[in-house]
């Protein structure tokens, strides 16, 4: 039997597998950034930092079997939509391949070389609403522009696969989005990265279940003042799911002002890790961020990790985070209990007001069963 | 009918012995008030009856409706009749007061064989209730006992009693933290609630809630023991006199 290949053999072997792989037959697409990303940088360490818990090695080589082309959307008033494989020359679509601007993150990049199918959504009009369906079977990539003073309400559905979303919210404009995953026996890598410009808005619902593996990445930059982030959002994960979910909120201009709640309830032998980052710039004073993470061990073999990161580079903010992981109250099950109403029950009723007070999305309520 | 006897019942709380042999007896349609200054076991007394973990029963019985209790779990006590008051009630985020109420409801329909509320006939009692009580029917909406004023909570409290209609009501200094309006609301709610088929037993630390709601018999309990029993009189005496005054301090 051959002995256990090194962290490093393991990952430089890896990432030149992802360079052969890279798609080579939509040549107007230009994926160079994302190569000279991966080859300056390389893949991350398995197994360490911000991949001590999520099979590196797994989702990356998920993404190399997965050829199918993402489900095109259909026509929405006030959005356009241009899909990547019509018309094959669009010199619009070519900044889809760029992950210029998103940072150090080099499983953007293996999606940057891998993805065969997109879109490029642009919303320049009221409330419109578009749907992204799941990426089961494919490695896609969207990108969406909400235009000045635009409202886009985007649902979107991952279960499995390998997606990478960019989203620049254009000045005084609103993105709701309403994120939900589904359970999956599969393993899935989701990226979304969101821009927010002068008096912005981003308000995020994010309602998820289990998987086999899912590693799930939130980026939102505040590029102008008045800008702000609501981040909210819940998962329930059971048997031996794995979720790993990680947020960085980077404020690189002050007056803004970011919050963060996610609840998580893990159960059976599941295991789920939150890490939320706060990064506020030398120059983004009078800034406000805000991050909550409470979990739930329902069984006694279930795991939960929490790790808030604050990164502060001025005196001037009001900044406040809190990770906590427990049981059920007792004393409200007590409360419950001496009601006449079952152990059983009153444990799912706690569960589910645990979650519905971060979950407001009506999807993500449908979901869970909120 | 017995509601509740208790004979000779002593408990501890993490090994520590609270109750030290309490014997007491109510019957239906009886109004009793266990007075006592604090620490003297009455809140222990509340606990161990709801079948609280962490209560432990060193010796003694205890019985409720003419069944013993000791083993029953706390779910299994309410649906055989008992309700705990809470002095305290605890706020649950996310749980809605309407949605509490009505699996509360149902557990018992359920548990007696009957079928569950139909949620028509569930609201036209819950709106009747809410009235008598004066609360807002908004405030069904709203998470349990969050952001509720400590008279809303003790309201509530008198609201799950009316809805649930239990055979004995224990009530756990029920009128700690009222202003006299709310503590006249709640008076007017267990005055309504008592009759010849159930029990009330309120535990308090003071006289004044009995100025509104009359009691046959009234307790003094002292270090874990019912020291004294008497009527209504009683409990004048411990407020002209103090329970040091009654001799047993």
């Amino acid at each position: 039997m051959a002995a256990p290949q090194s962290a490093d053999t393991v990952r430089t072997e890896l990432l030149s597998r992802v360079l052969a792989e890279e798609v080579l037959d939509m040549p107007w697409l230009d994926r160079s950034s994302a190569r000279s990303v991966l080859r300056d940088h390389g893949l991350p360490f398995p197994g360490k930092g911000r991949w001590q818990y999520s099979d590196l090695r797994a989702l990356v080589e998920d993404a190399m079997t997965l050829d199918n082309a993402h489900e095109a959307l259909g026509p929405v008033q006030n959005v356009e939509i241009r899909h990547l494989d019509r018309p094959a020359t669009d010199a619009q679509m070519v900044e889809l391949g760029s992950s210029d601007g998103v940072g150090e993150l080099p499983l953007i990049d293996v999606n940057g070389l891998l993805f065969r199918s997109g879109t490029k959504l642009l919303a320049n009009g009221n409330a419109s609403r578009v749907a992204i369906n799941d990426a089961t079977g494919s490695v896609d990539r969207h990108l969406v522009s909400v235009v000045q003073d635009a409202t886009l309400q985007l649902d979107e559905q991952f279960q499995s696969g390998n997606r990478v979303v960019l989203c620049r919210v254009r000045d005084s404009a609103t993105l709701n989005y309403d994120l939900t995953m589904p359970s999956t026996d599969g393993v899935g890598y989701h990226c979304l990265v969101v821009w927010l410009s002068e008096g912005s808005s981003l308000n995020l619902h994010l309602a998820s279940q289990g998987a086999q593996i899912r590693r799930s990445d939130i980026i939102v930059n505040v590029m102008g003042r008045n800008a702000s982030a609501t981040l909210s959002g819940g998962w329930l994960i059971e048997n031996r799911d794995h979720l790993d979910t990680q947020v960085y909120v980077n404020h690189r201009i002050g007056q803004s002002r970011s919050e963060q709640s996610f609840h998580g309830v893990v159960d059976d032998q599941a295991r789920s890790t939150f890490s939320g980052f706060i990064r506020i710039d030398r120059d983004a004073n009078a800034t406000e961020a805000h991050l909550t993470n409470r979990n739930i061990a329902l069984s006694p073999q279930a795991r939960a990790h929490a790790q808030p990161e604050l990164e502060i580079y001025t005196d001037d903010v009001i900044c406040s985070h809190g990770a906590t992981t427990g049981q059920l109250d007792d004393d409200s099950l007590f409360l419950l209990r001496a009601r006449g109403i079952g152990e059983e029950s009153a444990r799912a009723m706690l569960t589910k007001g645990f979650l519905r007070q971060v979950i407001h999305s009506e999807s993500g309520t449908a979901l869970l069963s909120l | 009918m017995k509601l509740l006897e208790l004979r000779d019942l002593a408990a501890s709380v993490d090994e520590k012995q609270i109750l030290n042999g309490i014997d007491l007896t109510v019957n239906a349609g009886e109004v009793h008030a266990i007075m006592g200054p604090n620490g003297s076991g009455k809140s222990t007394l509340s606990n161990v009856l709801a079948g609280r973990d962490g209560y432990t029963v060193t010796n003694g019985d205890m019985e409720l409706m003419g069944t013993p209790v000791n083993g029953m779990s706390v779910e299994d006590r309410a649906l055989a009749g008992l309700f705990l008051g809470f002095q305290h009630p605890i706020e649950i985020p996310g749980v809605t007061n309407m949605e509490f109420l009505k699996v509360a409801i149902d557990s018992h329909l359920i548990a007696s064989g009957e079928e569950e509320m139909n949620t028509r006939d569930f609201m036209v009692q819950v709106r009747d209730v809410s009235k008598r009580l004066q609360l807002s029917t908004e405030f069904l909406k709203r998470f349990v006992n969050v952001g509720f004023s400590g008279g809303e909570k003790k309201r509530n409290e008198i609201l799950q009693l009316m809805l649930l209609q239990p055979r004995l009501a224990f009530l756990d200094e029920t009128d700690s933290g009222l202003d006299v309006d709310a503590l006249q609301v709640v008076a007017r709610g267990i005055n309504e609630f008592r009759s010849d088929e159930n029990g009330v037993v309120l535990v308090t630390h003071y006289q004044r809630l009995l100025n509104y709601v009359n009691v046959d018999f009234v307790h003094i309990m002292v270090n874990g023991a019912i020291v004294k029993t008497g009527d209504a009189q009683l409990a004048h005496e411990v407020e002209a006199q103090g329970y040091a005054g009654l001799g047993e301090a």
